[in-house]
């Protein structure tokens, strides 16, 4: 009975998982991937989330809604976490040669086209992440608060502070 | 949205920053398989926590099952307590205090009943230790005085070491147990050439390992020092081969005492090799 159970649990844990995915893994990616610059990182990323949020229990996965908005902070979180990691490798990795082009040279390229992301790189970690939930994932402020795991008057600060320092980049381009 | 209403410049960069974003977002496709790769993820971390249940399970069952058996005893004690406790609780009021002469009551029979045993125990004691010291001459028969009746005249005349005043005071079982008393008779300058080592219960039951000055190597027989009992009685009670020496056991004791200042302690091996 109980093996019964948990069978039934786990296959529609199985089909919510693939419910979520066709909706949304590939906008999720390609929000990972603004955060990461990376997209093999990104789909790293997001799979994880998804396995997080299949391991979490089905009270998530009934409402698509939590389970969409979990899967973003997941997302959120794993890329800073991402970020992080890369920061320290690359602190301590020996550099290359400055003919030989980095692994991640051919995934950016694409990215940085345009000056606009290329400024957005610059950003700090939290207003990289904020104006991306907002101007590409088009969040409320209290959406971004809750995928950020902070407060909505920090969205606002991170906001504001983004925006002047994309101002000042884009300028000084031109 | 709760959006700020943007100014003009500020609108035209967010709507710039929106476009650039899209664009770069949109060109990217992420690769196939990507819910295939979700499902091993999926099958593997389930495996592993699987795995990692039954590992951790499997040591701490027997103690799970032990704490909890111990929990459910020590709940069923509290809850007897507090039940006895509740019973016994009236007897803190009123009850109490009509039943307070009870303690010292008690404390005055227990106390009268210990005066009382210790008064029969008193009154008892004189022939149990008689008895007790005979039964453990007889175990102890190869040790020498203890050999010797409580009643007996000769251990309190003349075996005793503290009875003479020149001589250090020593253990009974030291004195009589060592062939030191038997030494006495050999280094003997006494006119005695008789054979009889020692009438004193220290030496009786050990027989000497070296001959006496006659030659005779008799040991020493008599448990019992007093002539009376030595004539026939002791030999049998105690399974030693007393013989002739009986007859003179009371002045081989004073001679024995005399000389016992020159011989010089000896130690209870030659005893026990015996």
């Amino acid at each position: 009975m109980a093996l019964r159970r948990a069978d039934e649990r786990s296959t529609g844990a199985d089909a919510a998982v693939t419910a979520l995915y066709q909706a949304h893994y590939r906008s999720l990616v390609r929000l990972a991937v603004l955060l990461v610059h990376d997209v093999a990182t990104a789909e790293e990323v997001v799979q994880d989330s998804f396995v997080a949020l299949h391991s979490g229990g089905m009270h998530r996965l009934r409402d698509s809604e939590k389970a969409l908005s979990y899967l973003r902070a997941a997302v959120v979180n794993r890329s800073r976490s991402v970020i992080r990691h890369r920061v320290v490798v690359d602190r301590n990795a020996p550099k290359p040669a400055p003919d030989m082009p980095s692994a991640e040279h051919g995934a950016l390229t694409l990215l940085e086209r345009s000056a606009v992301v290329a400024a957005l790189r610059s950003l700090p970690d939290r207003q990289r992440e904020v104006v991306v939930l907002r101007y590409y994932g088009d969040l409320s402020e209290a959406q971004i608060a809750a995928a950020m795991g902070i407060t909505r008057g920090a969205v606002k600060s991170h906001t504001s502070r983004a925006m002047a320092a994309l101002r000042s980049v884009l300028e000084r381009e031109t | 949205m709760t959006h700020r209403r943007p100014e003009p410049d500020q609108a035209g960069l967010e709507d710039a920053l929106r476009r650039a974003l899209r664009a770069a977002a949109d060109s990217v496709e992420p690769a196939a398989g990507g819910l295939d790769r979700i499902r091993a993820k999926i099958a593997v971390r389930r495996m592993s926590r699987s795995v990692g249940w039954v590992m951790a399970d499997l040591p701490s069952r027997p103690l799970h099952a032990a704490r909890h058996r111990t929990a459910r005893i020590a709940e069923w004690a509290r809850g007897m307590l507090r039940d006895l406790g509740d019973r016994l609780g009236p007897l803190g009021g009123t009850a109490r205090g009509r039943l307070g002469w009870l303690r010292p009551a008690a404390a005055l029979a227990t106390g009268l009943i210990v005066v009382a045993v210790a008064s029969w125990m008193v009154t008892a004691l004189p022939p149990s230790v008689t008895t007790a010291g005979n039964s453990v001459g007889v175990s102890n028969e190869p040790g020498g005085p203890r050999a010797v009746p409580a009643h007996s005249p000769s251990r309190s005349a003349t075996s005793r070491p503290s009875a003479s005043p020149s001589r250090p005071t020593r253990p009974l079982a030291t004195a009589s147990c060592t062939p030191s008393a038997v030494r006495h008779h050999q280094h003997r300058p006494g006119p005695s050439p008789k054979p009889s080592v020692s009438t004193s219960p220290s030496a009786t039951p050990t027989p000497s390992p070296s001959p006496s000055p006659t030659g005779t190597p008799t040991p020493s027989p008599s448990p019992s020092a007093s002539p009376s009992a030595s004539t026939s009685a002791a030999p049998a009670t105690f399974g030693r081969n007393s013989g002739p020496t009986v007859a003179t056991a009371t002045p081989t004791t004073r001679t024995g005492k005399r000389h016992s200042h020159s011989t010089p302690p000896a130690s209870p091996a030659p005893c026990r090799s015996s």
